[in-house]
Protein backbone atom coordinates (compact mmCIF):
# COMPACT_ATOMS: atom_id res chain seq x y z
CA UNK A 1 0.00 0.00 0.00
CA UNK A 2 1.26 3.46 -0.80
CA UNK A 3 1.78 6.22 1.68
CA UNK A 4 -0.33 9.31 1.09
CA UNK A 5 1.15 12.70 1.82
CA UNK A 6 -1.99 14.61 2.73
CA UNK A 7 -0.09 17.85 3.19
CA UNK A 8 1.28 17.59 -0.33
CA UNK A 9 -2.18 16.76 -1.70
CA UNK A 10 -3.62 19.93 -0.19
CA UNK A 11 -0.49 21.94 -1.00
CA UNK A 12 0.02 23.12 2.58
CA UNK A 13 2.95 23.03 4.99
CA UNK A 14 3.01 20.48 7.81
CA UNK A 15 2.53 23.25 10.33
CA UNK A 16 -0.26 24.95 8.36
CA UNK A 17 -3.02 26.58 10.40
CA UNK A 18 -6.52 25.08 10.27
CA UNK A 19 -7.71 28.15 8.35
CA UNK A 20 -5.06 27.60 5.64
CA UNK A 21 -6.08 23.97 5.29
CA UNK A 22 -9.70 24.96 4.88
CA UNK A 23 -8.85 27.67 2.36
CA UNK A 24 -6.74 25.29 0.31
CA UNK A 25 -9.50 22.66 0.34
CA UNK A 26 -12.06 25.20 -0.88
CA UNK A 27 -9.79 26.20 -3.74
CA UNK A 28 -9.08 22.62 -4.76
CA UNK A 29 -12.76 21.66 -4.42
CA UNK A 30 -13.67 24.42 -6.86
CA UNK A 31 -10.98 23.14 -9.22
CA UNK A 32 -11.64 19.41 -9.03
CA UNK A 33 -15.23 18.90 -7.88
CA UNK A 34 -16.64 16.59 -10.57
CA UNK A 35 -19.86 18.61 -10.82
CA UNK A 36 -18.01 21.68 -12.08
CA UNK A 37 -14.51 20.63 -13.05
CA UNK A 38 -13.26 20.30 -16.60
CA UNK A 39 -9.94 18.82 -15.49
CA UNK A 40 -9.10 15.33 -16.69
CA UNK A 41 -9.28 12.76 -13.85
CA UNK A 42 -11.11 15.29 -11.71
CA UNK A 43 -13.08 12.59 -9.88
CA UNK A 44 -9.93 10.83 -8.81
CA UNK A 45 -8.21 14.08 -7.87
CA UNK A 46 -11.20 15.28 -5.87
CA UNK A 47 -11.34 12.00 -3.97
CA UNK A 48 -7.70 12.44 -2.97
CA UNK A 49 -8.29 16.02 -1.90
CA UNK A 50 -11.36 15.01 0.09
CA UNK A 51 -9.49 12.24 1.85
CA UNK A 52 -6.63 14.57 2.75
CA UNK A 53 -9.07 17.17 4.09
CA UNK A 54 -11.02 14.57 6.06
CA UNK A 55 -7.83 13.89 8.00
CA UNK A 56 -6.22 17.32 8.22
CA UNK A 57 -9.36 19.25 9.21
CA UNK A 58 -9.78 17.11 12.29
CA UNK A 59 -7.23 17.91 15.01
CA UNK A 60 -7.27 14.35 16.42
CA UNK A 61 -6.94 12.63 13.06
CA UNK A 62 -4.27 15.09 12.03
CA UNK A 63 -2.26 14.33 15.12
CA UNK A 64 -2.57 10.58 14.59
CA UNK A 65 -1.44 11.06 11.00
CA UNK A 66 1.50 13.21 12.12
CA UNK A 67 2.55 10.45 14.53
CA UNK A 68 3.33 8.23 11.53
CA UNK A 69 6.40 10.42 11.22
CA UNK A 70 7.65 12.94 8.75
CA UNK A 71 10.06 10.70 6.83
CA UNK A 72 7.33 9.16 4.66
CA UNK A 73 7.14 10.30 1.05
CA UNK A 74 4.09 10.42 -1.21
CA UNK A 75 3.65 7.04 -2.94
CA UNK A 76 6.25 5.26 -0.81
CA UNK A 77 5.45 1.66 0.12
CA UNK A 78 3.69 1.82 3.47
CA UNK A 79 3.06 -0.85 6.09
CA UNK A 80 0.88 0.13 9.03
CA UNK A 81 2.51 -0.25 12.47
CA UNK A 82 1.99 -3.91 13.44
CA UNK A 83 -0.59 -4.84 16.07
CA UNK A 84 -1.86 -1.31 16.20
CA UNK A 85 -5.59 -1.01 16.09
CA UNK A 86 -6.78 1.71 13.84
CA UNK A 87 -6.91 4.79 15.96
CA UNK A 88 -10.15 6.12 14.63
CA UNK A 89 -13.42 4.79 13.45
CA UNK A 90 -14.60 6.25 10.25
CA UNK A 91 -18.31 6.74 10.50
CA UNK A 92 -20.71 7.12 7.63
CA UNK A 93 -24.36 7.97 7.96
CA UNK A 94 -25.57 6.13 4.89
CA UNK A 95 -27.06 7.59 1.72
CA UNK A 96 -25.57 10.86 0.64
CA UNK A 97 -22.88 10.75 3.24
CA UNK A 98 -20.47 8.34 1.75
CA UNK A 99 -16.98 8.71 0.51
CA UNK A 100 -14.71 5.88 -0.45
CA UNK A 101 -11.26 6.43 0.88
CA UNK A 102 -8.04 4.64 0.10
CA UNK A 103 -6.65 1.49 1.67
CA UNK A 104 -4.06 3.73 3.25
CA UNK A 105 -6.80 5.73 4.96
CA UNK A 106 -8.50 2.55 6.21
CA UNK A 107 -5.25 1.15 7.57
CA UNK A 108 -4.65 4.25 9.65
CA UNK A 109 -8.16 5.26 10.60
CA UNK A 110 -10.12 2.04 10.30
CA UNK A 111 -12.87 1.20 7.89
CA UNK A 112 -16.56 1.44 8.35
CA UNK A 113 -16.93 -2.33 8.45
CA UNK A 114 -14.31 -2.58 11.17
CA UNK A 115 -16.12 0.04 13.13
CA UNK A 116 -19.43 -1.72 13.06
CA UNK A 117 -17.89 -4.95 14.27
CA UNK A 118 -15.80 -3.26 16.92
CA UNK A 119 -18.89 -1.72 18.37
CA UNK A 120 -20.20 -5.25 18.93
CA UNK A 121 -23.61 -4.46 17.59
CA UNK A 122 -26.19 -7.07 18.48
CA UNK A 123 -26.62 -10.10 16.24
CA UNK A 124 -29.74 -8.60 14.73
CA UNK A 125 -27.98 -5.41 13.68
CA UNK A 126 -28.26 -5.02 9.93
CA UNK A 127 -27.33 -2.27 7.59
CA UNK A 128 -28.19 -1.56 4.00
CA UNK A 129 -25.26 -1.52 1.58
CA UNK A 130 -23.99 1.58 -0.13
CA UNK A 131 -25.58 2.95 -3.25
CA UNK A 132 -23.11 3.33 -6.07
CA UNK A 133 -23.09 5.67 -9.02
CA UNK A 134 -21.47 4.93 -12.35
CA UNK A 135 -21.46 6.80 -15.59
CA UNK A 136 -22.20 4.85 -18.72
CA UNK A 137 -21.43 5.97 -22.28
CA UNK A 138 -23.80 4.69 -24.92
CA UNK A 139 -24.34 5.53 -28.55
CA UNK A 140 -27.47 7.21 -29.88
CA UNK A 141 -28.14 3.98 -31.77
CA UNK A 142 -28.15 2.08 -28.44
CA UNK A 143 -30.80 4.42 -27.13
CA UNK A 144 -32.81 4.21 -30.34
CA UNK A 145 -32.93 0.42 -30.51
CA UNK A 146 -32.28 -0.53 -26.90
CA UNK A 147 -29.14 -2.53 -26.16
CA UNK A 148 -27.55 -4.95 -23.76
CA UNK A 149 -24.27 -4.13 -22.10
CA UNK A 150 -22.05 -5.90 -19.65
CA UNK A 151 -20.56 -3.50 -17.14
CA UNK A 152 -17.50 -4.45 -15.22
CA UNK A 153 -16.44 -2.44 -12.20
CA UNK A 154 -14.59 -2.69 -8.91
CA UNK A 155 -16.74 -2.79 -5.81
CA UNK A 156 -15.76 -3.04 -2.15
CA UNK A 157 -16.89 -6.25 -0.51
CA UNK A 158 -16.34 -7.80 2.89
CA UNK A 159 -14.36 -10.99 3.03
CA UNK A 160 -14.85 -13.68 5.70
CA UNK A 161 -12.70 -11.76 8.17
CA UNK A 162 -14.84 -8.66 7.78
CA UNK A 163 -12.18 -6.76 5.87
CA UNK A 164 -12.97 -4.63 2.88
CA UNK A 165 -11.60 -5.98 -0.39
CA UNK A 166 -11.99 -4.67 -3.92
CA UNK A 167 -13.85 -7.26 -5.97
CA UNK A 168 -14.51 -7.20 -9.73
CA UNK A 169 -18.14 -7.48 -10.55
CA UNK A 170 -19.88 -7.77 -13.91
CA UNK A 171 -23.50 -6.85 -14.39
CA UNK A 172 -25.62 -7.26 -17.50
CA UNK A 173 -27.59 -4.12 -18.18
CA UNK A 174 -30.44 -3.63 -20.57
CA UNK A 175 -30.39 -0.11 -21.98
CA UNK A 176 -34.04 0.88 -22.28
CA UNK A 177 -35.17 2.32 -25.60
CA UNK A 178 -35.38 6.09 -25.71
CA UNK A 179 -33.13 6.80 -22.74
CA UNK A 180 -31.64 10.29 -22.92
CA UNK A 181 -28.47 11.89 -21.66
CA UNK A 182 -28.59 12.67 -17.96
CA UNK A 183 -31.22 10.03 -17.22
CA UNK A 184 -30.44 7.41 -14.63
CA UNK A 185 -30.94 3.69 -14.65
CA UNK A 186 -31.35 2.02 -11.28
CA UNK A 187 -30.19 -1.53 -10.78
CA UNK A 188 -31.81 -2.59 -7.54
CA UNK A 189 -29.56 -4.54 -5.21
CA UNK A 190 -26.42 -4.17 -7.36
CA UNK A 191 -24.69 -1.61 -5.14
CA UNK A 192 -22.47 -2.34 -2.16
CA UNK A 193 -23.18 -5.48 -0.12
CA UNK A 194 -25.29 -5.06 3.00
CA UNK A 195 -23.85 -5.58 6.46
CA UNK A 196 -24.82 -8.60 8.51
CA UNK A 197 -27.49 -9.75 6.09
CA UNK A 198 -28.83 -6.27 5.41
CA UNK A 199 -30.04 -5.58 1.88
CA UNK A 200 -27.50 -4.55 -0.74
CA UNK A 201 -27.48 -0.97 -1.97
CA UNK A 202 -28.51 0.03 -5.45
CA UNK A 203 -26.40 0.78 -8.48
CA UNK A 204 -27.28 3.93 -10.39
CA UNK A 205 -26.07 4.42 -13.94
CA UNK A 206 -26.05 7.90 -15.39
CA UNK A 207 -26.27 7.85 -19.14
CA UNK A 208 -24.11 9.90 -21.46
CA UNK A 209 -24.06 9.76 -25.24
CA UNK A 210 -20.91 9.13 -27.22
CA UNK A 211 -20.28 11.93 -29.69
CA UNK A 212 -21.95 11.02 -32.98
CA UNK A 213 -20.53 11.73 -36.43
CA UNK A 214 -23.76 13.30 -37.75
CA UNK A 215 -26.39 13.58 -35.08
CA UNK A 216 -26.62 15.50 -31.88
CA UNK A 217 -29.33 14.98 -29.30
CA UNK A 218 -31.20 17.39 -27.09
CA UNK A 219 -33.54 15.37 -24.96
CA UNK A 220 -35.23 13.02 -27.41
CA UNK A 221 -34.86 15.41 -30.34
CA UNK A 222 -32.13 14.78 -32.88
CA UNK A 223 -30.50 17.44 -35.03
CA UNK A 224 -28.69 16.79 -38.30
CA UNK A 225 -26.93 19.31 -40.51
CA UNK A 226 -27.70 18.75 -44.16
CA UNK A 227 -25.36 20.30 -46.76
CA UNK A 228 -27.00 21.39 -50.03
CA UNK A 229 -25.76 22.88 -53.28
CA UNK A 230 -26.99 26.40 -54.11
CA UNK A 231 -29.14 25.01 -56.94
CA UNK A 232 -30.78 22.45 -54.66
CA UNK A 233 -31.52 25.20 -52.15
CA UNK A 234 -32.83 27.57 -54.81
CA UNK A 235 -34.79 25.17 -57.01
CA UNK A 236 -35.96 22.74 -54.36
CA UNK A 237 -34.87 19.12 -54.25
CA UNK A 238 -35.45 15.71 -52.81
CA UNK A 239 -32.62 14.73 -50.50
CA UNK A 240 -32.02 11.38 -48.86
CA UNK A 241 -31.20 11.98 -45.18
CA UNK A 242 -30.11 9.54 -42.51
CA UNK A 243 -32.23 9.12 -39.39
CA UNK A 244 -31.62 6.78 -36.48
CA UNK A 245 -34.34 4.54 -37.92
CA UNK A 246 -32.92 4.48 -41.48
CA UNK A 247 -32.89 6.66 -44.58
CA UNK A 248 -35.83 8.89 -45.45
CA UNK A 249 -36.46 11.17 -48.40
CA UNK A 250 -36.90 14.80 -47.50
CA UNK A 251 -38.41 17.45 -49.78
CA UNK A 252 -36.41 20.68 -49.72
CA UNK A 253 -38.73 23.57 -50.58
CA UNK A 254 -37.51 26.00 -53.29
CA UNK A 255 -35.65 29.11 -52.09
CA UNK A 256 -34.50 27.59 -48.82
CA UNK A 257 -31.82 29.57 -47.01
CA UNK A 258 -28.96 28.20 -44.95
CA UNK A 259 -30.01 27.71 -41.31
CA UNK A 260 -33.58 26.72 -42.25
CA UNK A 261 -34.85 24.01 -39.94
CA UNK A 262 -37.05 21.21 -41.29
CA UNK A 263 -38.79 18.79 -38.96
CA UNK A 264 -39.17 15.06 -39.42
CA UNK A 265 -41.89 14.31 -36.88
CA UNK A 266 -41.29 11.39 -34.49
CA UNK A 267 -37.99 10.43 -36.15
CA UNK A 268 -35.96 11.16 -33.00
CA UNK A 269 -35.47 8.90 -30.00
CA UNK A 270 -38.48 6.72 -29.16
CA UNK A 271 -40.69 7.55 -26.20
CA UNK A 272 -44.05 8.99 -25.25
CA UNK A 273 -43.97 11.27 -27.10
CA UNK A 274 -41.18 10.28 -29.45
CA UNK A 275 -38.61 12.95 -30.28
CA UNK A 276 -38.41 14.67 -33.66
CA UNK A 277 -35.51 14.91 -36.03
CA UNK A 278 -34.58 18.42 -37.09
CA UNK A 279 -32.69 18.92 -40.30
CA UNK A 280 -30.74 22.18 -40.42
CA UNK A 281 -29.76 23.23 -43.94
CA UNK A 282 -26.29 24.43 -44.82
CA UNK A 283 -25.22 25.53 -48.28
CA UNK A 284 -21.91 24.55 -49.81
CA UNK A 285 -20.61 27.06 -52.31
CA UNK A 286 -19.03 25.60 -55.47
CA UNK A 287 -15.58 27.07 -56.09
CA UNK A 288 -14.88 28.95 -59.28
CA UNK A 289 -11.60 27.82 -60.82
CA UNK A 290 -12.04 28.21 -64.58
CA UNK A 291 -12.92 31.30 -66.60
CA UNK A 292 -16.21 29.68 -67.59
CA UNK A 293 -17.11 29.12 -63.92
CA UNK A 294 -16.22 32.69 -62.96
CA UNK A 295 -18.33 33.95 -65.88
CA UNK A 296 -21.29 31.99 -64.56
CA UNK A 297 -21.02 33.65 -61.13
CA UNK A 298 -20.81 37.08 -62.81
CA UNK A 299 -23.90 36.18 -64.81
CA UNK A 300 -25.69 35.31 -61.57
CA UNK A 301 -24.63 38.62 -60.09
CA UNK A 302 -26.15 40.41 -63.10
CA UNK A 303 -29.39 38.41 -63.07
CA UNK A 304 -29.92 38.15 -59.31
CA UNK A 305 -28.42 41.22 -57.68
CA UNK A 306 -28.35 40.75 -53.90
CA UNK A 307 -27.10 42.69 -50.90
CA UNK A 308 -26.94 40.14 -48.05
CA UNK A 309 -25.40 42.80 -45.75
CA UNK A 310 -28.21 45.30 -46.15
CA UNK A 311 -29.29 44.70 -42.59
CA UNK A 312 -25.85 45.69 -41.25
CA UNK A 313 -26.31 49.27 -42.53
CA UNK A 314 -22.68 49.76 -43.55
CA UNK B 1 -13.99 -12.96 -8.30
CA UNK B 2 -16.20 -12.55 -11.30
CA UNK B 3 -19.90 -13.01 -11.06
CA UNK B 4 -22.52 -12.42 -13.68
CA UNK B 5 -25.95 -11.29 -12.74
CA UNK B 6 -29.10 -10.30 -14.44
CA UNK B 7 -30.41 -7.25 -12.75
CA UNK B 8 -33.87 -5.91 -12.39
CA UNK B 9 -34.17 -2.48 -13.89
CA UNK B 10 -36.40 0.41 -13.58
CA UNK B 11 -35.96 3.71 -15.13
CA UNK B 12 -36.14 6.73 -12.90
CA UNK B 13 -38.22 9.20 -14.77
CA UNK B 14 -40.67 11.97 -14.17
CA UNK B 15 -43.70 9.80 -14.79
CA UNK B 16 -43.14 7.59 -11.79
CA UNK B 17 -44.28 9.20 -8.55
CA UNK B 18 -43.78 7.76 -5.07
CA UNK B 19 -45.16 8.67 -1.64
CA UNK B 20 -43.26 10.28 1.23
CA UNK B 21 -42.87 6.91 2.98
CA UNK B 22 -41.73 5.16 -0.20
CA UNK B 23 -39.27 7.94 -0.88
CA UNK B 24 -37.73 7.62 2.59
CA UNK B 25 -37.54 3.85 2.14
CA UNK B 26 -35.92 4.07 -1.28
CA UNK B 27 -33.38 6.68 -0.23
CA UNK B 28 -32.73 5.38 3.27
CA UNK B 29 -33.17 8.92 4.60
CA UNK B 30 -34.95 9.93 7.79
CA UNK B 31 -38.35 11.53 7.34
CA UNK B 32 -37.16 14.63 9.17
CA UNK B 33 -34.28 15.11 6.74
CA UNK B 34 -36.50 14.67 3.69
CA UNK B 35 -39.01 17.15 5.13
CA UNK B 36 -36.16 19.59 5.75
CA UNK B 37 -35.06 19.32 2.14
CA UNK B 38 -38.61 19.99 0.98
CA UNK B 39 -38.87 23.04 3.25
CA UNK B 40 -35.56 24.35 1.92
CA UNK B 41 -36.87 24.10 -1.64
CA UNK B 42 -34.42 21.38 -2.67
CA UNK B 43 -37.05 18.73 -3.29
CA UNK B 44 -40.33 19.77 -4.83
CA UNK B 45 -42.91 17.01 -4.46
CA UNK B 46 -46.42 17.46 -5.78
CA UNK B 47 -49.16 17.71 -3.14
CA UNK B 48 -49.78 20.01 -0.19
CA UNK B 49 -48.54 18.20 2.90
CA UNK B 50 -46.50 15.13 3.83
CA UNK B 51 -49.43 12.68 3.50
CA UNK B 52 -50.14 13.96 -0.04
CA UNK B 53 -46.57 14.38 -1.20
CA UNK B 54 -45.69 12.61 -4.45
CA UNK B 55 -42.00 12.46 -5.34
CA UNK B 56 -40.75 11.92 -8.86
CA UNK B 57 -37.95 9.43 -9.54
CA UNK B 58 -35.72 12.40 -10.36
CA UNK B 59 -36.07 13.58 -6.72
CA UNK B 60 -34.02 10.58 -5.60
CA UNK B 61 -31.09 11.63 -7.73
CA UNK B 62 -31.54 15.23 -6.63
CA UNK B 63 -31.58 14.34 -2.94
CA UNK B 64 -28.46 12.25 -3.34
CA UNK B 65 -26.71 15.06 -5.18
CA UNK B 66 -27.82 17.73 -2.70
CA UNK B 67 -26.53 15.76 0.27
CA UNK B 68 -23.27 15.03 -1.50
CA UNK B 69 -22.70 18.68 -2.38
CA UNK B 70 -23.59 19.81 1.12
CA UNK B 71 -21.05 17.44 2.62
CA UNK B 72 -18.28 17.74 0.06
CA UNK B 73 -18.37 21.52 -0.24
CA UNK B 74 -19.48 22.21 3.35
CA UNK B 75 -22.52 24.18 2.17
CA UNK B 76 -25.70 25.10 3.98
CA UNK B 77 -29.12 24.34 2.51
CA UNK B 78 -29.54 27.86 1.15
CA UNK B 79 -26.35 27.50 -0.88
CA UNK B 80 -27.28 24.01 -2.07
CA UNK B 81 -30.70 25.14 -3.22
CA UNK B 82 -29.10 28.09 -5.05
CA UNK B 83 -26.40 25.89 -6.58
CA UNK B 84 -28.45 22.97 -7.90
CA UNK B 85 -30.23 24.77 -10.74
CA UNK B 86 -26.99 26.52 -11.70
CA UNK B 87 -25.22 23.18 -11.98
CA UNK B 88 -28.03 21.83 -14.15
CA UNK B 89 -27.71 24.83 -16.40
CA UNK B 90 -23.93 24.54 -16.54
CA UNK B 91 -24.19 20.89 -17.51
CA UNK B 92 -26.75 21.66 -20.19
CA UNK B 93 -24.70 24.51 -21.64
CA UNK B 94 -21.53 22.44 -21.69
CA UNK B 95 -23.35 19.64 -23.45
CA UNK B 96 -24.67 22.03 -26.10
CA UNK B 97 -21.32 23.72 -26.47
CA UNK B 98 -19.57 20.39 -26.96
CA UNK B 99 -22.10 19.42 -29.62
CA UNK B 100 -21.60 22.69 -31.48
CA UNK B 101 -17.83 22.46 -31.21
CA UNK B 102 -17.94 19.07 -32.85
CA UNK B 103 -20.06 20.40 -35.70
CA UNK B 104 -17.89 23.44 -36.34
CA UNK B 105 -14.58 21.63 -36.01
CA UNK B 106 -15.63 19.12 -38.61
CA UNK B 107 -15.27 21.63 -41.43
Amino acid sequence: MQFKDYYETLGVARDAAAADIKRSYRKLARKFHPDVSKEPNCEERFKEVQEAYEVLKDADKREAYNRLGRHWKQGQDFTPPAGDDPQFDYRSAGFGNEAEFSDFFSSVFGSRAGQQQARGSGPGFQMRGQDRNLRIQISLEDSFSGAARTLSFATPELDERGEVKQARKAVNVTIPQGIVAGQRIRLAGQGGAGFNGGPAGDLFLEVEFDPHAHFRAEGRDITLELPLTPWEAALGAKAVVPTLGGKVELAIPPNSQAGKKLRLAARGLPGKPAGDQYVVLTIVVPEAHTEEQRALYREMERLMPLDPRAGLKV
Amino acid sequence: MHEKLHAEIWLLDEERAISFGEFCGASGLLESLVAEMVNEGILEPLGDGPPDWRFSGACLARAERALRLRRELELNWAAVSFLLPLLDELQDLRRRQAAWMRLTLRD
